[in-house]
């Protein structure tokens, strides 16, 4: 069984190819490319470099999201498009868990973060090793979160690229409960979103046309709809 | 860093702007800050010929970007319309692609722009003298600076 997966919902970018339980080949990178331009060219890389060619794919993985819009998009467009010219299976998994993922040894709480900008996050928090859901996906202020994982009475694993940008507030949050992943669990990896993905049921080839992005967040323009709706 | 430099007339501008456009390459981001009338879109007109874009450059008030072919691909946004909004519209898509940037009113992105940046700010002194300060925001634009106040 050969897996592709895709992980492009934030800046850093990374597919991998998995062949029967082993990773073949793996692309991760967080430098300044565009994933309009870099994720289909890593892509093709990554299979030749596998030796594998776009007919004998029998599954694909993607990260689902939350993260940046585009960046999400980009992943599931390509993803989708993939799948179903391909006809063959699509498999969602949440961004914040195959980040969480790389850290998924860790016996405690582990909180995967995004920067969603202007003191947001999205963020999720996850009991290791089985990375069962304690916080669900959620967009929400650093304080937000902080104030949850305040009571929380254990050591919490931050684990992401962003966690530098918050790292100040959350140690002053949290003092010594707060800890942090070491370097190499910073970016998000595609063979992780593969091996959630492989623990997850097969869904129907008809199913790709129904996926959708989970951006855990609304769009101003809904959101503004509501406010309005909540006024009359 | 600050640099200062007065433009006499509407010529030594777009000479500024063409020195500029010369030195700039791709991922460049340049935010315009100065009032109405202060001649940012002389200066964006001027830099985008600089860069040999050929089609008429106008305002972007209304869709926000516009994007134009040259030597190097061009973005140029006006964000104006974006004050009381926080939507992510795919900045990195555009800030770490091919193309060189120009932001006018920038500030109502500050948290989406890139770190390493030109500001630029233009003052109105006389009907055709102008003051523009320059702040470069990182060692690309550092350098930058340096060669081009030579």
């Amino acid at each position: 069984m050969i897996w592709l997966g895709i992980e492009t919902a934030n800046a850093p970018l990374s597919v991998a190819v998995v062949r029967d339980g082993t990773v073949v080949a793996e692309i991760v990178q967080n430098i300044k490319l565009t994933h309009s331009v870099g994720a289909m060219s890593a892509i093709e890389k990554v299979l030749a470099t596998a030796g594998v060619q776009a007919k004998d794919i029998d599954v694909i993985a993607v990260s689902e999201g939350p993260g940046s819009y585009t960046g999400v998009r980009i992943g599931v467009t390509l993803a989708k498009t993939l799948a179903w010219t391909l006809q063959k299976p699509l498999v969602g998994v949440s961004s914040l868990q195959a980040l969480a993922a790389n850290s998924s040894l860790y016996n405690g709480l582990i909180c995967p973060i995004f920067d969603a900008r202007r003191g947001n996050v999205y963020a999720a928090v996850y009991q290791g090793v089985m990375l069962t859901e304690i916080i669900k996906d959620k967009h929400m202020a650093i304080e937000e979160l902080l104030t949850k994982l305040q009571a929380m009475e254990v050591p919490i694993l931050f684990v992401g690229a962003d966690v530098d940008v918050f790292w100040d507030t959350i140690v002053a949050a949290l003092g010594e409960k707060a800890q942090r992943a070491p370097l190499s669990h910073q970016l998000p990896r595609a063979s992780e979103v593969i091996r959630l993905a492989i623990q997850q049921e097969l869904p129907s080839i008809e199913a790709t046309h129904h996926f959708v992005p989970q951006y855990q967040r609304i769009a101003e323009a809904e959101a503004n709809w509501l406010k309005e709706q909540k006024h009359e | 860093m600050m640099y200062e430099k007065i433009m006499n007339s509407l010529e030594e501008t777009e000479q500024f702007a063409l020195s500029l456009a010369n030195l700039l390459e791709s991922q460049d981001t340049i935010t315009l800050e100065g009032d109405l009338g202060a001649g940012k879109t002389t200066f964006t007109k001027a830099l985008a010929k600089g860069l040999g874009v050929k089609r008429t450059v106008n305002s972007p008030t209304f869709t926000i970007v516009k994007q134009y072919e040259g030597r190097l691909p061009f973005n140029h946004l006006d964000v104006y319309r974006l004050a009381e909004s926080d939507e992510d519209l795919g900045w990195d898509e555009l800030f770490y692609g091919e193309a060189v940037s120009v932001v006018e009113w920038a500030h109502l992105i500050e948290a989406d722009l890139p770190k390493d940046r030109l500001t630029i700010e233009i003052y109105r002194m006389e009907d055709t003298v102008r003051r523009f300060v320059l702040k470069p925001y990182g060692k690309r634009y550092e350098g930058l600076c340096e060669e081009l106040m030579k």
